[in-house]
């Protein structure tokens, strides 16, 4: 280790986070490829999407009467809000990407298979989240093009068989997108779904850490600095 | 690790720089983000109501001499992505004939609203108890100056107050 600055030693002591930085950062990892950033990509929009969402919430006002209106606002007399929201608008469509494209190079590379089951189920619990965020997420500014989306997703929702038309009116919250639709999507797209993205994200990099990522299957003459974790 | 890759730098070997690097990428990322979002926090402090606008109060002959009249005033408001009236209320005070001032209803102390009471001839806050006289000078309590005077003009007996807006 080298020299550390005094305050940084003190809670260094305290804190032990040498042992947080083995475990973490300076871990032994296999010999891999640009593919396995995937996952820290995804983790790193997450940031940046509850991060901009938290700042949308200082303008944005969830009732059918502002929705627009706020957004607008922020997009035209917010100081930089164009950009705020732009990160978080895009910020989106990119986290679902992300997530698509990290599960196929773990679905790939075999690596969902014993120890690691659990990771890739707590993954497609963060898939059905990221999902979630995205559909409530597309209501928010209530304008033409969400409020059919909405309508469309939630009729979707009406199909399934029994109990079908039952969880429209709940997801709705009435027979039709309006006031209290708005409402709960807000909710569940700032409190519950982030809630339990964070409760399904922290046990998921913990299995990371604890058993270690998986080296690509290549033959084993092949596999000359695979160091197996 | 080789001897002879170590010894060309010893302060700076490859694990130092990358972390350097990551280090002060990180920090470019969280700038980019960061200082935006604090213009994005502070901007709405920024905008400062830019006009002056002459309102009419109501006729200097309806206001008794020595007895402050209480007239309500709506002004134009921007509230955020709303426009909207805010209802402020002033008080004409009419010395004679001719002398007037029209006083503000807020107190100087933490902004709420005096009201005058006939019974004590005092305008009194009721936060903090912050007492003035008739003209809107100090008696007693916290207020640290007299009660802001509205710019007035006399246009056929019509008063007039400028305001901010």
């Amino acid at each position: 280790m080298e020299e550390k600055q005094n305050w940084l030693q003190w809670t260094a002591d305290r804190i032990g986070w040498e042992a947080i930085d083995k475990a973490m950062l300076t871990r032994k990892i296999p010999k891999v490829n640009w593919a396995y950033t995937l996952g820290s990509t995804t983790l790193f929009v997450a940031i940046i999407q509850l991060v901009t969402g938290m700042f949308l919430t200082m303008y944005y006002s969830p009732s059918p009467d502002h929705a627009y209106d706020s957004i607008n606002y922020i997009m035209n007399d917010v100081t930089l809000g164009w950009l705020i929201r732009g990160l978080h608008h895009w910020g989106a469509s990119v986290m679902v990407i992300l997530v698509f494209l990290h599960m196929w190079r773990v679905f790939y590379y075999g690596a969902y298979k014993y120890p690691r089951e659990l990771t890739w189920i707590l993954g497609v619990l963060l898939l059905v989240t990221v999902l979630a965020l995205g559909f409530t997420g597309y209501l928010l500014p209530f304008d033409q093009k969400s409020y059919f989306a909405t309508r469309v997703g939630t009729s979707m929702a009406g199909v399934v068989p029994l109990i079908g038309p039952f969880l429209k009116r709940v997801l709705l919250a009435g027979e039709d997108v309006g006031t209290l639709t708005l409402a709960r999507f807000y909710g569940l797209h700032i409190w519950i779904l982030p809630a339990l993205f964070v409760l399904f994200v922290v046990p998921h990099l913990y299995l990371v850490f604890r058993i270690g990522i998986s080296a690509p299957p290549v033959l084993e003459e092949e596999d000359e600095e695979g160091e197996e974790a | 690790m080789s001897d002879v890759r170590r010894a060309h730098s010893p302060e700076m070997n490859r694990r130092s720089f990358l972390t350097g690097v990551i280090l002060w990428v990180s920090g470019i990322i969280a700038a980019i983000i960061g200082v935006p979002a604090i213009g994005y926090f502070v901007s709405p402090a920024l905008k400062t109501s830019k006009g002056e606008k002459w309102i009419a109060l109501g006729k200097l002959g309806d206001v008794a001499i020595k007895k402050p009249k209480a007239v309500n005033f709506q002004i134009a408001i921007k509230d955020g992505w709303i426009n909207s009236e805010l209802t402020e209320t002033a008080f004409i005070v009419r010395e004679d004939q001719s002398k007037y001032i029209v006083l503000s209803n807020q107190c100087t102390h933490l902004s709420c609203k005096v009201y005058w009471s006939d019974e004590k001839q005092v305008y009194i806050c009721p936060c903090h108890n912050g007492i003035y006289d008739m003209e809107g000078g100090n008696i007693s309590g916290p207020p640290p100056r007299p009660l802001d005077r509205y710019k007035t003009k006399l246009q056929d007996d019509q008063i007039f107050i400028l305001v901010k807006g």
